[in-house]
């Protein structure tokens, strides 16, 4: 089957982007598609490559990364909360006129209609709230 | 029918189970999986749900919380591989935070 994943959580404040990455791997383990992940409000914190974990904890940004670098997963981020979250692509950093760019390799900034898309696309969609 | 996931007790899981309807399932992760401890409050929730409402706890969230042996035998115990499977054997999903 076809997945959407809408990941609503930032690593840092509820278990929501944990249980999002383990249904991705699980997901992909047993042999199904993921056709896009959908970063929402403070999920766009799991796309920061700025994030420092503390060595005994999970580095879930950077398991976000692996996977979808690994299997070519389209990993979009909403532009509106990437910005409200200080969360840039370089385009962005500049059009705004901040210093560096911090947006996750694998991850691409864009709007909502990617969200419709996916929705239309997918058999299922999967929320993963806060 | 619809899958219903709910990853806090209380308000979600009440609002949850007040409109779920007879052949959807409720999967309990992140916090939702206190709502499958025995006690008598949880026992009270589970008894008074349609029979064929179908309750599944994510046993590594109920593991997370030293759990795993203080489950209610109503509810059914599912990992990783079963949660994804349940999102394809049920129609929708619905998340409840």
């Amino acid at each position: 089957m076809k997945f959407t994943l809408v990941i609503n959580g930032a690593p840092w404040s509820s278990p929501s982007a944990h249980t999002a990455l383990k249904f991705a791997e699980t997901a992909l383990s047993s042999g199904h598609e993921i056709y896009r992940l959908f970063f929402y409000q403070d999920g766009v914190g799991n796309a920061s490559r700025y994030c420092v974990v503390p060595q005994d904890e999970e580095d879930i940004p950077a398991r976000w990364e692996t996977l979808i670098t690994t299997h070519g997963i389209d990993a979009v981020v909403c532009a509106a909360s990437a910005l409200k979250h200080g969360v840039l692509d370089t385009d962005e950093s500049e059009r705004y006129d901040k210093e560096g760019a911090n947006l996750r390799s694998g991850f691409t900034v864009s709007g909502l209609g990617q969200f419709i898309d996916a929705a239309t696309q997918s058999d299922r969609v999967v929320s993963f709230v806060n | 029918m619809i899958l219903h996931t709910v990853n806090k007790t209380g308000e979600s899981l009440s609002r949850c189970l007040s409109l779920a309807l007879q052949g959807d399932a409720v999967l309990l992760i992140e916090d939702g999986v206190y709502a499958a401890m025995d006690n008598t409050a949880n026992r009270q929730t589970w008894e008074a749900i349609p029979s064929n409402l179908t309750c599944y706890v994510l046993v590594e969230d109920l593991a997370a919380r030293g759990l795993s042996d203080k489950m209610l035998p109503q509810v059914t115990p599912a990992n990783w591989t079963s949660f994804v499977s349940l999102t394809t054997e049920y129609d929708k999903v619905i998340s409840w935070g």
